[in-house]
């Protein structure tokens, strides 16, 4: 029996499969590590990347910023990350007002509102909240800015802003997954 | 084993791994540099006035205008690894719907003036660039202070217990963010000094000021 191998569909099926289990792993790991960072922080999104120039020249564009949420209250001067529900990136503001109303209150809304405005902006932000908002309350707030890696984030605005490298990488990695 | 993938892949994995390691020990050695800031903060005048937020605003607001004279040395805040330090000087006060419990940590608080120090030698903001300056003047004298503005009650007129504190925040090149510490931590100390004395915000001044000072 030996040395006749048959190579039946089920088999070849098979061999496939177990090949593409490394990838399949590496992107589980991935994503449990992801996580397991957001129940860490207490936040929805534990790293985000800049986007804009407003808080230069402390923030630029292309660097990544960490985030913690464990904090029942934002003091002035924290820096904020605000993701309203609906718009489509997040906003990273230095706080600059903040009002606690009544910290027993049940609704987590009424209980502290705040005001931000970025570093290189002029204006605060009231006319960038949804309209008619004054303030932003404490559950809209996905997380305060406590690390800062510098550059790092200029692969991930890569990635969503030049396309053929998506592709690119996309080729490479099954490539070496499933030849190398 | 031995091809071209994965021998880049090892040598950009170190790459990395190096980087990150560098990263790390240069945020670590924030611990390393004391910080010994002190400051004094004295209330010089105080009004409050009526206005608008805006010229097509219906509602009025009351405005407090606080001027102050802030004298601090920061200078130990600079080490190798401070991009910039966001020094802001707030005011404080309890709330009053909460009578006694509002007391304490549960207090509003605004920040009425802050400026950002980039460069290591301008830490006595008598070394700062041109534009840099420019700005800092502006900040000064323009930005009348209305921690009202978005207050919620739209009041604050005879508000008692007021206090103005003076924070910083020191940005790293890479690493972890610090405020001023609320306790002493290794060579990290406290502002020596940097808060005012309490004080009461006066009654609503005459309307011919309110005018005046919003024009």
């Amino acid at each position: 029996m030996k040395g006749t191998v048959t190579h039946s569909p089920s088999l070849r099926l098979r061999c496939t499969l177990t090949k593409a289990l490394p990838a399949i792993l590496a992107l589980s790991t991935t994503f449990m590590a992801w996580k397991g960072l957001c129940i860490f922080t207490a936040s929805p999104n534990p790293v985000v990347v800049v986007v804009s120039e407003s808080m230069a020249p402390a923030f630029h564009r292309g660097d990544i910023l960490l985030l913690w949420n464990r904090s029942s209250c934002v003091q002035v001067g924290e820096v904020p990350v605000v993701w309203f529900a609906g718009n489509p990136l997040p906003m990273v503001h230095r706080a600059v007002k903040v009002f606690n109303l009544d910290c027993s209150h049940d609704d987590p809304s009424s209980r502290q509102l705040m005001v931000t405005k970025g570093d290189n902006n002029e204006f605060e932000d009231i006319p960038l909240y949804p309209a008619g908002r004054q303030f932003i309350s404490r559950d809209e707030v996905k997380g305060l800015v406590t690390g800062y890696l510098p550059f790092l984030g200029w692969m991930v605005i890569g990635l969503q802003e030049v396309v053929w490298v998506k592709y690119l990488l996309f080729v490479f990695a099954s490539y070496v997954t499933l030849v190398g | 084993m031995h091809s071209t993938i994965v021998r880049g892949q090892n040598v950009f994995g170190f790459f990395t791994t190096v980087c990150f390691v560098v990263a790390a020990l240069i945020a670590a050695s924030d611990l390393l540099a004391p910080r010994t800031p002190k400051a004094t903060v004295a209330v010089k005048d105080l009004q409050v006035v009526r206005g608008r937020p805006h010229y097509y605003s219906t509602k009025k607001e009351e405005y407090a205008i606080i001027r102050f004279s802030l004298s601090a040395d920061l200078s130990s805040l600079f080490s190798w690894n401070t991009k910039q330090v966001f020094v802001y000087v707030s005011a404080s006060w309890p709330n009053a719907t909460l009578g006694d419990a509002g007391k304490g940590e549960m207090v509003n608080e605004a920040v009425i003036w802050d400026t950002i120090i980039t460069n290591p030698s301008a830490d006595h903001l008598q070394n700062l660039g041109p534009a840099a300056m420019k700005k800092l003047v502006r900040s000064a004298k323009g930005k009348t202070i209305d921690p009202s503005r978005s207050h919620p009650r739209r009041k604050l007129a005879e508000t008692d217990n007021m206090v103005l504190k003076l924070h910083y925040n020191v940005q790293p090149w890479v690493g972890l963010l610090t405020w001023t510490p609320q306790i002493e931590f290794g060579s990290w100390k406290k502002v020596k000094g940097g808060i005012s004395k309490t004080f009461k915000l006066p009654a609503i001044k005459a309307k011919k000021v309110a005018e005046k000072k919003n024009a």
